[in-house]
């Protein structure tokens, strides 16, 4: 496919507004025939759908899409206060484990919003959340996600201190705090280092409907050399791989996320 | 999502000068039980607490403290001994001057990095014997604090925030005076840029993890002294 076939393309279904790919992108992904007919969008360099154009406070505001790439999720229990063995998340002190994992980056508004509620773990409070809206033969990825950082989860009833004082009690959200990277491009050979932001803050939530986290801008490169800011992360349906941290429990499909920057550069 | 711009919606007092500058200031009471340090990957051996006295490097840790609008946590007045060596030097600094019983924590502090500490006894040479580095105790670790000004609950998953980056802890808690800089934050501080200078007080009631051999190593607490421009 050439880069102008891919702007026609990407012109057309993503749009300047940034709308859902395909209108039956947000169907139920389970039929292996509907691949036949998917048509796998390539976009264009990131200069060509990512424009920086500031608001009359100098601010830009632009989002992008990520869907978590769950055979990436790397777990290191070694420093874990709780028993190490577990997945019990919820239930153990699971502060201490580190992680990394990464995800395939797309233009803001390719990843359907979910319409479907839908059961997620057994015993769950269904949600529209755990609807899988994400099929990765839909479009190739314009970019990476990185992310690494640590489990912030205390499912310990409580914490006394020296004197028998109660100084923490269970806290299960939110769940992670982490770096991102949001490379802005394919690294390759000759392409090391895509531009890119970087955000840190906390992941994730017990109630996906309420999942809505606010990170800080700690720095980018290229265009966001300067950039100083925040970006809102909403979570957007799951995909269709599943989490290595949750390998015990059967369909953990991973998560899409979208990040709605506000940045100064 | 909206998010606060406005600095009387903080939990603690923000006064902007005539430079442009806000300036204020946190108090952090380390929880001791949260300290959790992860050896697997340390340059010496890894069986041990004696972190003087081989290469730490490699180690990571994560450890929470419950912050409180600056000044809650009295200065300590009466130089004390640290509690595990009656032979240390008295140190203002060692006095347990915060009662968790004094006051609810306005936020949380979540510390996560290195340990920096190369106590390795013999100098590490080259591959044509030149000595290329010799112990370091000092400064004790490299860390991110997140500083989350207000509490989680489900409705709020990110409370205003602040991010800062440096280095941490010496081996004279009298001396211990750390300048870290501030790399970001959210809502009202989303466009913060700055330093932060950090300073012990005394220690409080919680006992730190990773000196579970030393029977209790009471938990410090920190202020920080926060100069950004918003």
């Amino acid at each position: 496919m050439t880069i102008e076939r891919d702007r026609r393309h990407f012109i057309k279904t993503v749009g300047a507004g940034g709308v859902a790919l395909a209108a039956g992108g947000c169907a139920s992904l389970a039929a292996p025939a509907a691949a036949q007919t998917v048509q796998t969008t390539m976009f264009p360099p990131v200069e060509n759908w990512l424009t920086l154009t500031p608001d009359r406070n100098g601010i830009v505001r632009f989002s992008v899409d990520v869907a978590v790439l769950g055979h990436t999720d790397a777990i290191d229990a070694s420093g874990r206060i709780g028993p190490k063995d577990s997945q019990n998340y919820f239930q153990i002190d699971v502060r201490g484990d580190t992680f990394y994992v990464e995800g395939a980056l797309y233009p803001g508004g390719t990843i359907p919003d979910p319409t479907v509620v839908t059961q997620g773990r057994p015993g769950g409070r269904p949600s529209k959340q755990y609807q899988n809206v994400w099929d990765f033969t839909k479009a190739k990825p314009a970019g990476h996600w990185l992310s690494r950082g640590w489990a912030i989860i205390n499912g310990q009833a409580e914490y006394k201190d020296t004197k028998g004082t109660v100084v923490e009690t269970r806290r299960t959200e939110p769940h992670l705090l982490t770096e991102h990277n949001y490379v802005f491009g394919q690294m390759t050979g000759d392409n090391l280092t895509p531009e890119m932001l970087i955000s840190s803050g906390a992941d994730d939530g017990n109630d996906p409907e309420k999942e809505v986290l606010v990170r800080a801008i700690t720095g980018g490169t290229g265009r966001f050399k300067f950039a100083r800011g925040q970006v809102v992360e909403r979570i957007l349906g799951r995909n269709t791989t599943t989490l290595r941290s949750f390998s015990n429990f059967p369909n953990a499909y991973s998560p899409n996320y979208r990040f709605e920057f506000e940045v100064k550069l | 999502m909206k998010t606060s711009n406005t600095l009387s919606d903080l939990p603690i007092s923000v006064t902007v000068g005539k430079d442009g500058i806000a300036r204020f200031t946190v108090d952090m009471a380390v929880l001791g039980h949260t300290d959790a340090a992860d050896t697997s990957g340390r340059i010496g051996e890894k069986g041990t607490q004696n972190y003087f006295g081989i290469d730490t490097r490699g180690d990571s840790y994560y450890y929470e403290g419950h912050l409180y609008p600056g000044g809650t946590i009295p200065t300590p007045t009466a130089p004390t001994r640290l509690s595990v060596n009656p032979n240390a030097p008295l140190k203002l600094n060692n006095e347990v001057v915060w009662d968790f019983t004094k006051a609810k924590p306005i936020g949380t502090l979540m510390g996560r990095g290195w340990i920096l500490i190369n106590g390795a006894k013999a100098p590490y040479l080259d591959t044509r014997g030149t000595v290329v580095e010799t112990t370091r105790a000092a400064p004790h670790l490299l860390s991110t604090h997140t500083l989350y000004l207000g509490l989680f609950t489900p409705d709020t998953l990110s409370p205003p925030s602040l991010i800062t980056s440096g280095m941490e802890n010496g081996s004279d808690p009298d001396q211990e005076l750390m300048m870290r800089a501030v790399t970001g934050g959210t809502g009202q501080f989303r466009f913060a840029e700055g330093e932060v200078r950090q300073e012990r007080i005394g220690r409080n009631t919680t006992a730190l993890r990773t000196f579970s051999s030393f029977a209790e190593v009471l938990s410090p607490n920190y202020r920080f002294h926060f100069a950004v421009r918003l």
